[in-house]
This record gives C-alpha cells, sequence and structure tokens, in this order.
C-alpha cells in the first residue's frame, strides 16, 4: 500500500503558532536585548576598571616624581657610603698589610757576633710594576696596581774578618726565633747553591789602622709578603 | 540537507530524513500528538473532538469527546475578521497541535487537472482586468481592514502541491491524484483561514497545526479501517455528509478518484424524509433507522437511488479506465440506516455496503482512556471528520 497524501492544509507554515508559552519570537529579542544589556555591563565594568588603572598610574607618576629628588639624594648617599666604604677598607687593607720590624731588630742584637760590623739593614724597595700601556709607554697609566701581594726582602750590610762570622749570623737568623719575619727555605736539596746566593761577600780594597783588609758583606732575607687584604 | 528553488521563488530546504512525493514516499512526517476537532456549528452538543498519538509506531487515540465551540461565529466576510474569537479547549484535548476540519458555505473541493485549473484562473484573471480599468480615478473610502481585491494573479503558473496559495480571495490547496494528470483541489475563502489560524491562541495548548475542509478530513478517515487495511488501500468510499454525498476511490492506499455526488443531499434530508414519510418527530428518526420494525425504504428510496445510480457510475468507470473492481463500499458518515442503504446497493448495484465504526483499527487505546459509553458504530460517524483530520495531519505533507 501506498503511502497516503490526504492532508489538504490550508494553513501556512508562517500561520502556525507554537503552543510552548515560551514563544520564540518573544523571547529572542529578550534574549538579544539582555545579552546587549550584559555586553554594556562588562563594558562598563572594563571601562570603570580602565579608569581606575589609569588613575593608580597616575598617581604613582606623581609620586614618583614627588620622590625624584629624596631619590636623587639617596642615590648619591648610597653612592659616597660606597665610596668612603672602599676607603676604609683601602685602610684595612694597609693596616693587615703593615709590618713592624721593631721586635726583629731587638732580637737581631742579640744573635750579632762581636766582631761583625753591622753597616746598613735595609727593607728594599719593591720593584716597580709596570702599569703603562706597553704599546703606548709615555702615556699615563690606565691602572692602578692590582695585587695585593707584596714580596718583602730583608737586607743586612756589614764588616767582619772572618767569613764565619757571616754564616753563623745567617743561621742565627734563620733559626725558629726568627720565624716569625723571616721565611727559609728547610728544603735541603740545593741549599748550599741558595745560601751561595743569598750571601755577597768582597774583601775590601783598603787596609785598616791595624793593617788587616777586612770583609764587606750583604745577605739577603725573604721576610713574610705583606697581604693587603682585609 | 538540499536546497531548491520552487516555482514561487522561494528556497524549498529538504532534509535527510525527508524523502520526496515523487518518490512514492509520504515525506515529512506529522505531529505525533494531534488532536483533530471538526467545527460544526449545527451540531448541539458541540464540536466533535479526538486525540491521536502515535507511540512505538501505532495511532492510538487519546480522548474522544464534544467540545464546547468557540464564542464567536466564523466570520462570513472580511468586515467579520475584526470580530476574532479565542479558543481553549478541555485539558484533555490539550495536545501540542490541533487539526481543525471546517464545513462552512464558502468551502469547495474538486476533483480537476492542471490545465483545467490553470484555465480558470486564466478566464477569471481577464474577469478581473476588464472591470478594473473602470475604477481608474475613484477613491476608495478607507477601511480599517480592507478585503484585499481579487488580483488577476499569475494564471500560468501551475499550482505546487501542498502549499497553500491565494487566488482570488480564496485559500486553495493542491494535491495528486494517483493518476498524474488529476489533481485534487480544496479550498476556502482566505478570510476564514486566516481566522481560524488564529483561533487557538498562540502559547497555549493546542495550537493549529492543521485547517481542512470537512470532505478532505473525512478521506484519511479511512486509513486505519481493518478492512481498507487488509484490501491494501484498494477501495471504493461513500462519505455522508449533513449536506452532501462523496464518493471516493483509492488504489493501494492513494486517492484515486473525488467526486461530489450530483444532485443528492446529505443526511439532514434523509432524515427529514423519514419525518415526513413516515410522519414521526425527531426523536423517533434515529431508532426507525436502527431498530425498528417499521420499514423505512419507501422513505428512503428517493434519496438513495440517484445516489447508488451515480456510484454505479463511478464503478463503471474505475472498471474501464483502471481495471479496479471491488466487491463492497465502505459507507462512512452515517449514523443510522445503513443497513437499507446497503440492501438497497445490493439490490441496483450488487455491491454491498460496509458502515464499520469510525474508531475500528484502533485496536489499543492509550493508557487511562475511556471511549463514552454511547459510541456506537453508528454514533461514532459523528466523530469522523475530526478523526479524519487529526490523522491527515499526523501523516505530514504540510
Amino acid at each position: 500500500m501506498k503511502s497516503p497524501n490526504l492532508h489538504l492544509n490550508l494553513l501556512r507554515p508562517d500561520e502556525k503558532a507554537s503552543s510552548s508559552p515560551i514563544r520564540l519570537r518573544v523571547m529572542m529579542p529578550i534574549l538579544a536585548l539582555l545579552l546587549c544589556v550584559a555586553c554594556l555591563i562588562w563594558w562598563g565594568i572594563v571601562f570603570m576598571q580602565g579608569m581606575l588603572v589609569n588613575g593608580r598610574v597616575a598617581s604613582v607618576r606623581s609620586d614618583l616624581e614627588r620622590r625624584k629628588n629624596a631619590h636623587a639624594t639617596i642615590l648619591a648617599q648610597m653612592a659616597d657610603m660606597r665610596e668612603r666604604q672602599s676607603q676604609l677598607d683601602q685602610l684595612d687593607a694597609y693596616k693587615s698589610g703593615c709590618r713592624k720590624y721593631g721586635d726583629l731588630l731587638a732580637k737581631l742584637a742579640e744573635v750579632i757576633p762581636p766582631d761583625v760590623q753591622v753597616t746598613a739593614m735595609t727593607i728594599p724597595e719593591p720593584p716597580p710594576m709596570v702599569l703603562s700601556d706597553p704599546k703606548n709607554p709615555k702615556l699615563p697609566p690606565l691602572l692602578g696596581p692590582t695585587n695585593t701581594i707584596e714580596n718583602v726582602q730583608f737586607r743586612i750590610s756589614g764588616r767582619t774578618a772572618a767569613t764565619a762570622s757571616v754564616t753563623e749570623l745567617m743561621e742565627a737568623i734563620e733559626n725558629d726565633a726568627f720565624a716569625k719575619w723571616i721565611v727559609v727555605d728547610r728544603n735541603k736539596k740545593n741549599a748550599a747553591a741558595r745560601k751561595k746566593k743569598r750571601i755577597h761577600i768582597r774583601q775590601e780594597t783598603r787596609a785598616g789602622e791595624d793593617g788587616v783588609r777586612m770583609l764587606s758583606f750583604d745577605i739577603e732575607f725573604r721576610c713574610k709578603e705583606r697581604r693587603f687584604e682585609k | 540537507m538540499k536546497l531548491q528553488l520552487t516555482k514561487d521563488k522561494t528556497i524549498d530546504v529538504k532534509m535527510p530524513w525527508e524523502k520526496s512525493a515523487a518518490g512514492g514516499s509520504f515525506g515529512r512526517r506529522g505531529p505525533s500528538d494531534v488532536t483533530g476537532v471538526f467545527l460544526d456549528p449545527a451540531n448541539p452538543r458541540g464540536c466533535p473532538a479526538v486525540r491521536l498519538q502515535r507511540r512505538k509506531g501505532t495511532v492510538q487515540v487519546a480522548a474522544v469527546g464534544y467540545v464546547p465551540p468557540p464564542e464567536g461565529d466564523m466570520p462570513t466576510s472580511w468586515d467579520d475578521l475584526h470580530n476574532q474569537a479565542k479558543w481553549s479547549l478541555p485539558r484533555d484535548f490539550q495536545a501540542p497541535q490541533a487539526a481543525l476540519a471546517v464545513s462552512s458555505p464558502g468551502m469547495f473541493i474538486r476533483q480537476t487537472t492542471v490545465d483545467a485549473l490553470l484555465a480558470d484562473e486564466k478566464a477569471e484573471a481577464s474577469a478581473a482586468s476588464a472591470p478594473a480599468k473602470k475604477k481608474l480615478g475613484v477613491r476608495r473610502n478607507s477601511n480599517p481592514a480592507p478585503a484585499p481585491e481579487k488580483k488577476p494573479g499569475k494564471p500560468s503558473e501551475a499550482p505546487v502541491p501542498y502549499v497553500p496559495a491565494s487566488h482570488g480571495g480564496n485559500r486553495f490547496v493542491t494535491v495528486p491524484l494517483d493518476e498524474a494528470s488529476f489533481i485534487l483541489q480544496a479550498g476556502m475563502p482566505e478570510y476564514q483561514v486566516l481566522w481560524l489560524s488564529r483561533l487557538l491562541p498562540e502559547g497555549h495548548r493546542p495550537t493549529a497545526c492543521s485547517v481542512q475542509v470537512e470532505p478532505s478530513a473525512l478521506l484519511a478517515s479511512l486509513l486505519q479501517q481493518p478492512d481498507f487495511v487488509a484490501a491494501d488501500g484498494t477501495a471504493v468510499a461513500v462519505f455522508v455528509t449533513r449536506t452532501t454525498i462523496y464518493f471516493a476511490a483509492y488504489r493501494k492506499g492513494a486517492l484515486l478518484l473525488f467526486r461530489e455526488c450530483p444532485g443528492a443531499l446529505g443526511y439532514e434530508v434523509m432524515r427529514e424524509l423519514v419525518k415526513s414519510g413516515l410522519s414521526v418527530t425527531d426523536d423517533l428518526v434515529e431508532s426507525i433507522l436502527e431498530n425498528s420494525l417499521i420499514d423505512p425504504r419507501p422513505a428512503l428510496e428517493p434519496l438513495v437511488s440517484p445516489v447508488l445510480q451515480q456510484l454505479q457510475l463511478s464503478l463503471d468507470y474505475l472498471a474501464q479506465r483502471y481495471d479496479l473492481h471491488v466487491d463492497r463500499v465502505f459507507l462512512m458518515g452515517l449514523s443510522a440506516g445503513a443497513r437499507y442503504w446497503s440492501s438497497f446497493a445490493e439490490e441496483t448495484i450488487g455491491v454491498p455496503f460496509v458502515a464499520p465504526g469510525a474508531f475500528d483499527g484502533f485496536g489499543n487505546l492509550a493508557k487511562g482512556v475511556q471511549l463514552p459509553e454511547d459510541l456506537t458504530p453508528g454514533s461514532s460517524q459523528i466523530y469522523l471528520a475530526a478523526l479524519g483530520a487529526a490523522r491527515a495531519a499526523m501523516e505530514g505533507h504540510g
């Protein structure tokens, strides 16, 4: 059996109404209106938030402007403080680098043999550092000294009649009593060569009143280095 | 989804599940819960109403009864359209959708051809254009709801099946019959359709999904009949209404022929004939036609004989043209006296009438539904138009 085709409906589709109490043609404009209102409220909130943020930015800017002088003062004070602190550090470094040789001289008097005449005791200046640019040596140096350790030597010059006294003096100074100031290489290897290297003895050309020709000597010791550190 | 430009320059959107009518299938399905109402102002008990529901593929009766008629009268002119009535149905009949069957003086239904329809429209167009020229320069009085002038329209365009169209102040719709050249056209005045479309207010159950003229609504009332289904939809039916008698022939479920019996009047006249012929009062007519020892055949004969003659012509036509033979004819719409009609028919044309109850075929009722106690096969015929309207709406197409 074919499907029947007997519905002769005179109603047009646009004349058919919905029985639902929620009418789409009523609800749609309401929903659209609500959507518009919601959008407006949202935009209002966003606008208000933007205004608040702008106000805060302006107040922060004015606050920054107001504190600019105080800030500059603080920055200057901080720079001054850093400068002073570096000066203090420098002084502390110098303080730690200070060596006192009074006790050394007092003890030295006790160990000098009677036939030895000390003519000079020097602590020579360290060799100057090369600070100028090697390419333009005439220009003033660009850098200051950067090393914080300075090697120190102690030289005793004198006269004697016999070399044995000199050796005796040197050994006395290399004793533990002078360990506070003098650094002694205890390595026995090449000890004799090192000893020879540090003692310089020479015959004086003119004889004395008694007609004896004296020996001049120089002994060099390596002292503990100066450390310019805090 | 298929988009198609129709002849009236609108876009027809067809979803994948909608099959074309040309393909033999029925296309879009209608609502599954419909109340059919027959607006019958002549019935003192009210308007017959039937609520049908489709459950699990079967159509069930959910409510049957009379509903109070709307308070306003159906308009008889454009001016009456202002008096728009609002109607609400009792709770049992508050389905989402309603199909209204209407019997009005201005309605029409006819079997015709597309060519004849176009020729008629062309003639009307030429007739309408002639007096229009004379009206030039005449100022018409202002009217709050002026009746639309009868426009010549476009007579060269063929009507689109199942699509309501307006022409000459009427709203009409056509459906193709089983033979390609024939169509069935039904219509009624435009203002009446507008009034009916607004009768059931929006936002309340039910709202109108279909407006059908009474004869077209009757056509679908046969679909559920067991004998009709058993005959694979091939049948001839006689529909007796209050004032008119119609013949309809179906071939495999599709409508093949529809005609109004010329010169025949409906059961109202039959009752008058019985009343006057047998000299009885109104309340006795029904019992005489059903259970009486008095033979009403002499009184019925003047009415039934011409009907049977016309039916014989139709049967001969069907047999010759379509080789369609039937061994019985459905007699629908007659509340009493069907057996006398059948005996007349058997004697005259050799084919008996069968007059089944309107609700035959609706085997199971919806839960909690009880048919009226006085519902007999005869009395159920009063619901035939309402039932057919709802049944047709459930089948879809428009």
